[in-house]
């Protein structure tokens, strides 16, 4: 099996070149169907919608409300604030870390059916990376840029800080790298369920890691110190915190720069740590049943 | 095929006719079957039950760093708040416990695994009920009353016996509620076959109860959850009473109402329940 995959390692530019396309093919062969489950069901897709509006327009609301009842806690403007958690929200739903590659691992795993995944020439972490990517497109088309709308009318939008085109490119860039971590931290979680077997224990509790310290529902200046150290020394923030504080102009500036490189150097960390972390997994994987 | 189904039928209004006690002894029976059936997975639920308890101190920690800054949300201090959320946690975990199959129905609908269920001499809703108990849930009521006792050292509530009542009417008002609500949900599926996500659309309502204090969503919200879906019964009445807060609700007789207002969801959801049922025609796969 790994004498398979090394095989196909390209070792002319030619070669690179060809693997990249191929890759891109099955990129797009892999988010296609991530596209189609996502689109199959109409009830629940209105379902979730339903879910993403109440959920943006409860945090806003709490939000507002403590806006009024204390402004000089906050850091930023009322309408910044109420971004930010409208944007939270949001990219709650399409960063979600409840779903995705640890129960895909897990369900996989309980059935003994994860030895399928493996005979594809192509790497698991990549080949989930590109499922999510295609739902996560469709969700961006179907819940996001609706409950945005929606969002945006109830409550009204600031725009980003540094301009439409510098803050804006700045944000999706930082959104771009969310995603890779968020995969990757994912990814991560599903190892562990790997290792451990329980499904439902494991991702509860990275849930609520994830949950506290990437600062997506009360931004992490409100955190007392101790907890923003914490947060601050982990990956988990630079999914929520890092393209939300670059969007509402809480870091602006140079910062927006260190930011970014920062969350890159995150990035390229958790890419490793997955690469690593799947080599040494896959040698010792039991499959059961059959 | 048609004389099973004729068969069936005719069995339908027997079944609802058998005695609490009689009802009560084939339900202990389902629960231990469910419990030996489920004797592999013992370890994965003691994980999941630790889970629960990190995930929802997670939380609490959460709206703590909230209420640090703003020491109040919606004139509510922190510990009201805890309170609130702890109630739910009890609430929801009580129905889970018993009732947490519910969310099955759509399964047994779809599949036609109802029909053997249709020729046991026992209700099917008690049945699907008792076939396994969500043990994972004693840790939700575990941490829910947990949290309601510190919460109400905090704000020197005093343990009065007719507080204890209100709070074991209220904690099983709250519960019956919130499994009517998803009885009534899942029922759905002998009209729509799928019907599991007409419950998880309620979800974020869920959360929303189970954290905010609901007035401050505005009057039409709490109107909305008061009536259609009565979401407002399952903490944030309850909790109004037992915090001597009633006189916040739209009216006080209103909050009051949780207890009745229970019986009558838990009887519309029998009805819906029964009504589908009735409608109920095997896949005959």
């Amino acid at each position: 099996m790994s004498a398979a995959v090394g095989a196909r390692r390209p070792t002319t530019a030619r070669a690179a070149w060809r693997s990249a396309l191929h890759h891109l093919a099955l990129l797009r062969a892999f988010s296609r169907q991530g596209l189609q489950v996502r689109l199959a069901y109409r009830s629940e897709f209105w379902m979730h919608l339903l879910n993403t509006v109440v959920k943006m327009a409860a945090i806003a609301t709490v939000w507002r409300v403590l806006y009024h009842q204390s402004p000089d806690a906050f850091p930023i403007g009322r309408r910044q604030m109420v971004t930010y958690a409208i944007l939270a929200a949001l990219s709650s739903e399409l960063l979600t870390w409840w779903e995705g590659p640890h129960f895909y691992l897990g369900m996989r795993i309980r059935l003994g059916t994860l030895v399928g995944d493996l005979l594809r020439p192509i790497s698991l972490p990549y080949q989930l990376f590109s499922i999510r990517l295609g739902e996560s497109l469709a969700l961006l088309v179907t819940i996001t840029a609706p409950a945005l709308l929606i969002g945006g009318l109830a409550f009204g939008l600031a725009p980003p800080a540094g301009g439409y085109l510098a803050g804006g490119a700045a944000f999706a860039v930082s959104l771009c790298l969310s995603f890779v971590v968020l995969h990757c931290l994912n990814f991560l979680a599903g190892i562990v369920v790997i290792l451990t077997t329980s499904v439902e224990g494991v991702a509860t509790a990275y849930h609520g890691v994830m949950t506290i310290l990437s600062g997506w529902l009360i931004p992490l200046w409100f955190y007392p110190a101790w907890l923003r150290a914490v947060a601050d020394a982990l990956p988990f923030r630079t999914v929520f915190f890092t393209p939300l504080s670059v969007y509402v102009g809480f870091v602006h500036g140079s910062g927006v720069a260190w930011a970014l490189a920062e969350q890159l150097g995150w990035t390229a960390a958790m890419v490793l740590a997955v690469a690593g972390a799947w080599r040494g997994v896959r040698r010792r994987l039991v499959i059961q049943g059959g | 095929m048609r004389r099973l189904r004729e068969r069936i039928r005719s069995r339908q209004p027997q079944q609802q006719r058998i005695g609490l006690r009689r009802a009560l002894r084939h339900w202990w029976l389902f629960v231990r079957i469910g419990w030996r059936s489920r004797a592999i997975y013992r370890a994965d639920i003691l994980l999941w039950a630790l889970g629960i308890v990190v995930i929802n101190l997670v939380e609490l920690a959460l709206l703590g760093v909230l209420l640090r800054t703003f020491t109040s949300l919606g004139g509510w201090s922190i510990w009201e708040i805890v309170y609130l959320y702890c109630a739910f946690l009890a609430a929801l975990g009580l129905q889970q416990l018993f009732t947490w199959r519910f969310i099955f129905i759509q399964d047994y609908v779809q599949e036609g695994t109802l029909d053997p269920l249709l020729l046991r001499p026992s209700p099917p809703l008690l049945q699907i009920a008792g076939s396994e108990l969500a043990y994972k849930d004693l840790a939700h009521i575990g941490l829910g009353l947990a949290g309601i006792a510190v919460a109400a050292a905090r704000i020197g509530l005093p343990w009065t016996p007719s507080r204890l009542v209100w709070l074991v009417i209220l904690l099983t008002s709250g519960a019956v509620v919130l499994g009517g609500i998803t009885l009534a949900l899942c029922s759905l599926a002998f009209w729509t076959v799928r019907s599991r996500v007409f419950l998880f659309g309620t979800e974020e309502l869920q959360e929303l109860f189970q954290h905010f204090p609901a007035h401050i969503f505005g009057k039409w919200f709490l109107r909305l959850t008061s009536t259609v879906l009565p979401f407002a019964f399952v903490n944030y009445y309850p909790t109004l009473i037992l915090l001597g807060r009633a006189d916040q609700a739209p009216s006080p007789l209103l909050a009051y109402a949780s207890p009745l207002m229970a019986l009558v969801v838990a009887g519309v959801a029998l009805g819906i329940w029964r009504l589908g049922l009735r409608r109920y025609q095997s896949t005959g796969s």
